[in-house]
C-alpha cells in the first residue's frame, strides 16, 4: 500500500515537472487542489526541486568516460553493495572504513570525543548502557541497519532478542564501563558535548 | 524505434489533468518504453552493446528507463556479474554531469572548512551511487522503468537529507546566495518574533517581511523552505509564492484562517532562526 502511494506521488510530482519544464507554471495551488490527500508529500517535493534539481542538466544523451570521480563513487558503491559482512569481522572500525571515515572524522559526526569512539571501537564501553539515540546516529552516518551496528557494538541484533550467554562473552571484556562513567571521564569531550550526551542519558532514564 | 524515442522525449502532460489521463499518460510512456525494449537487438550482442554505449543524439538515445529494464530482465536475471557492472557503469556515465553538478549544488552553501569540501563531495557523490545502484538491482522498484528522472529525483532527495542529517549540517546551510536575503527580512522576522508575546497583534501580517521574501529568488526561498516542517512550507509558499489569501490557503488546505495565520507565525519564527547565523553575511551584503 506504503509502495502504492508512494508510486503515486512521484507520478503526481513527475507531472509538475514536466509542466514547469515546458514552460507552464505550474501552481501547487492546482495541485493542492487536485490532490489535498498529498498535499504535504507534494509541497515537500516541490521545495526540494526548486532549491536543488530545477537548474541540472536532463540531456543524458551521451556516454562520456567516468571522470576519477565518479569512477571513485562508483566502485566505493560496489564496494558496499558486494562484500557481505562476516559477523566475525563486523565491528565499527570496519564499517567506519567502509565508509572511508576515520575515528575523528566518526566523532566528529557522532557529536562525541575521539577517545570516546576509540573506547567503543575496542569494545570497552558496556554496549547495554549505549543510548538509543547514539545507536540511531551511528546507523545513520555508516549507512548500516540498527540490527548491524547494534552487532557490530556486540548487541544483539534485535532488542527483543535474548543475548546468550556465549556472544556475551565473545565481546565482554574486564575492563567495559558505562556510556555515563565514559563521558564523565573523557579527557577530550567538550563541555557541551558532555551535557548534551547527560541529557540524553536523562530523557532516557525518565 | 526512433519515432517511439521521439514519442518519449516529446512527451508533454495533458490539458487535462485529472487523475484518469494521469494514469493514461504513465501508461501510454510503458507502452511505448516496452517497445522499445521489444526491438533491441540480441542480448550480448556487438550490436546490443554499441546500442547502449554509443552517445546518441538527444532524439535518439536509449531511454534510462530501458536500460534500466535491461539490467534487470537480462542481466539480473542471468547473474551476468560482468553485464550488470557494465549497464550500471553506462548509466552513471549518462549521468554524470548532471549527478556531478547536484553534488556541487548539495555543498555550494554549505560551511565547510578548507579541505574539507573535496571530501564531503566525495561522500555525498559515493552515497548517490550506492543508492542508485541498490535501486537499480532491486526489481521491486518499478518506477525506474517508467520515470527514470524523476525516481532520480526522489532518490538524490532522500541522499541528500539522510546525508545532511548525518553531517548535523541541516541547520548549518545558508540560504541560497545569502546575499540575496535582504536586511529587512531579519529585521522583520525579528519583530515578528517581539510580536509572538502579544495576543492582540498576533495575527497582523508582517508586510515587510513578504515583502523581503518576495523579493527572493524562487530556488532561495524554496532552499529555506526545505527546511521547515512539512505543514508549514505550504502555507509559506502559497501565501508569498502564489499570492494566495490566508482565507484561500485555509480552504484549500481544509485548515481554519486562524490556524493558517499561526503556521505562518511559526514559520517566519523558525526561518529566522535558519537565518540568524547568516546575518553577517547578509548585513556586509557579501555572498557566501
Amino acid at each position: 500500500m506504503e509502495k502504492v502511494r508512494e508510486e503515486e506521488i512521484m507520478r503526481i510530482t513527475a507531472q509538475f515537472v514536466a509542466e514547469q519544464e515546458a514552460g507552464q507554471r505550474p501552481r501547487l495551488e492546482d495541485y493542492a487542489r487536485r490532490y489535498p490527500q498529498y498535499v504535504d508529500e507534494i509541497t515537500d517535493f516541490v521545495t526540494y526541486y526548486y532549491a536543488m534539481e530545477a537548474g541540472l542538466p536532463t540531456d543524458t544523451a551521451s556516454v562520456p568516460s567516468l571522470s576519477a570521480g565518479s569512477r571513485a563513487a562508483l566502485e566505493l558503491a560496489w564496494e558496499r553493495i558486494d562484500t557481505p559482512f562476516a559477523s566475525s569481522t563486523l565491528t565499527l572500525a570496519t564499517l567506519a572504513r567502509r565508509k572511508h571515515y576515520s575515528l575523528a572524522r566518526l566523532a566528529s559526526i557522532l557529536n562525541l570525543s575521539v577517545d570516546l569512539v576509540e573506547q567503543l571501537a575496542r569494545r570497552q564501553l558496556d554496549p547495554a548502557t549505549l543510548p538509543g539515540e547514539l545507536l540511531q546516529r551511528l546507523a545513520r552516518a555508516l549507512s548500516q541497519s540498527l540490527g548491524v551496528v547494534r552487532q557490530a557494538l556486540g548487541l544483539p541484533e534485535m532488542p527483543s532478542t535474548p543475548f546468550l550467554a556465549e556472544e556475551r562473552a565473545a565481546y565482554h571484556t574486564q575492563h567495559q564501563i558505562s556510556f555515563r562513567e565514559a563521558i564523565l571521564a573523557s579527557s577530550q569531550l567538550s563541555d557541551a558535548q558532555r551535557n548534551y550526551w547527560q541529557d540524553v542519558l536523562e530523557r532516557k532514564r525518565q | 524505434m526512433e519515432k517511439d524515442k521521439k514519442q518519449i522525449r516529446n512527451e508533454r502532460p495533458p490539458d487535462e489533468t485529472g487523475d484518469a489521463s494521469l494514469s493514461d499518460l504513465f501508461a501510454e510512456r510503458r507502452a511505448v518504453l516496452a517497445r522499445i525494449y521489444r526491438s533491441l537487438p540480441p542480448y550480448g550482442s556487438v550490436a546490443f552493446w554499441e546500442l547502449l554505449e554509443r552517445t546518441q543524439e538527444k532524439d535518439q538515445a536509449l531511454p534510462l528507463e530501458v536500460l534500466v529494464r535491461v539490467l534487470r530482465e537480462e542481466a539480473l536475471a542471468r547473474a551476468d556479474k560482468q553485464a550488470q557492472h557494465r549497464i550500471c557503469e553506462i548509466i552513471v556515465a549518462r549521468l554524470q554531469t548532471s549527478n556531478e553538478q547536484w553534488v556541487r549544488q548539495a555543498l555550494a552553501n554549505a560551511h565547510l572548512l578548507p579541505g574539507e569540501r573535496h571530501m564531503f563531495a566525495a561522500d555525498l557523490y559515493a552515497d548517490l551511487c550506492e543508492q542508485l545502484l541498490r535501486a537499480l538491482l532491486d526489481d521491486g522498484q518499478r518506477f525506474w522503468e517508467e520515470s527514470f528522472q524523476q525516481a532520480l529525483r526522489f532518490a538524490r532527495k532522500h541522499v541528500y537529507e539522510g546525508f545532511m542529517r548525518r553531517e548535523g549540517r541541516w541547520q548549518k546551510l545558508t540560504p541560497g546566495r545569502g546575499y540575496r536575503v535582504p536586511r529587512v527580512l531579519l529585521e522583520s522576522l525579528e519583530r515578528s518574533e517581539q510580536r509572538a508575546g502579544s495576543p492582540d497583534e498576533q495575527d497582523v501580517p508582517d508586510e515587510r517581511a513578504e515583502q523581503a521574501l518576495l523579493a527572493v529568488e524562487q530556488s532561495d526561498i524554496a532552499a529555506l523552505l526545505f527546511r521547515l516542517p512539512e505543514r508549514l512550507r505550504a502555507v509559506v509558499w502559497l501565501i508569498f509564492w502564489e499570492d494566495l489569501s490566508t482565507k484561500a490557503v485555509g480552504k484549500l488546505l481544509n485548515i481554519s484562517d486562524r490556524t493558517v495565520r499561526n503556521r505562518l507565525q511559526t514559520a517566519l519564527a523558525r526561518l529566522r532562526q535558519v537565518l540568524e547565523n547568516e546575518q553577517e553575511v547578509v548585513i556586509d551584503g557579501k555572498g557566501a
